[in-house]
């Protein structure tokens, strides 16, 4: 019998209107990875999103891995509802120690870097909106989305790669790598959805990025 | 700051937009082709943030032609 420790991933997956939906649905295999690899999951989902839920399970579970799914601005994340989880300058603390990646809009802008100062080992994230298309006849079914999986795809191999053992560095760069081959097939086609998919795909390409160690890893 | 030439382009270019298609930016909200139109027509936030991402790429695509 192994004696070693299980790593835990906590995620936060409120779907409260069309972006959170669609960003928590597609997190699902996410958090089917993290499972099979053997990690304690945590899934804070829909009303569990909540900012006194957070703060309880961080205490209580300690988790190496945070995922965060909602809206954000340049000094916060949200959960469901809206309602602030974490914001710059009053309880980035709680990320202290942790790995985090904030599919969110701008957080990485102010809170990414007092979330440094505070001890964060990495955090990941946009400094511009997270924007996305997607197809409103899938909105109750956002994984047969086409069009919107080419940006979940990207996004979601920045969890499965630190998932999996790489560094936070690492991790975005195979996420970029894979906004790169979505920006190569979309050049190509000649449809009238191509040019405003490019548009957003490079909005993602120059908002994603990191503060703290990128040699950070789970273990 | 999108000055009204790039709001210009980018309406113009709106045209094309299948209808089909939503923009999904955040607390925004999602927004089809129609409303992307009101949002840059009435210069909110929202269509100010679109006409700077799209005149981003467009300059990105001109830069890597060149």
């Amino acid at each position: 019998m192994s004696n070693s420790k299980k790593n835990t991933f906590l995620i936060t997956t409120p779907d409260h209107d069309d972006t959170t939906a669609y960003c928590s649905a597609w997190s699902k295999e996410v958090i089917d990875l993290a499972e099979n690899k053997g990690f304690t999951v945590i899934n804070l989902s829909n009303k569990k999103a909540t900012k006194k839920e957070l703060e309880k399970r961080l205490s209580k579970h300690k988790p190496e891995f945070i995922m965060f799914n909602g809206h954000g601005d340049d000094k916060s994340i949200g959960g469901y509802d809206d309602e602030i989880l974490v914001t710059a300058g009053e309880n980035e603390y709680l990320l202290k120690g942790r790995i985090v990646y904030a599919l969110s809009c701008y957080s990485l802008y102010t809170l990414g870097k007092t979330a440094d100062e505070k001890g964060v080992k990495a955090y990941i994230g946009y400094r511009f909106p997270f924007a996305f298309y997607l197809d409103p006849s899938y909105s109750t079914t956002p994984l047969k989305d086409k069009v919107a999986k080419y940006f979940f795809d990207a996004s979601n191999r920045i969890p499965k790669t630190i998932i999996k053992g790489a560094n936070v560095g690492e991790a975005v760069k195979r996420s970029h790598e894979k906004i790169d081959e979505a920006i190569d097939f979309w050049k190509v086609q000649d449809t009238p959805d191509a040019e405003w998919v490019l548009a957003a795909l490079y909005t993602n390409k120059m908002g994603l990025g990191l503060e703290g160690n990128e040699r950070a890893t789970i273990q | 700051m999108a000055s009204e030439e790039e709001k210009k382009i980018v309406l113009e270019r709106l045209l094309t937009m299948p209808p089909n298609l939503k923009l999904s930016l955040g607390r925004y909200g999602s927004f089809d082709k129609n409303q992307l139109r009101e949002e840059i027509e009435n210069g909110t936030d929202v269509g100010k943030i679109f006409v700077k991402m799209h005149m981003e790429y467009l300059r990105s695509f001109k830069k890597e032609i060149k």
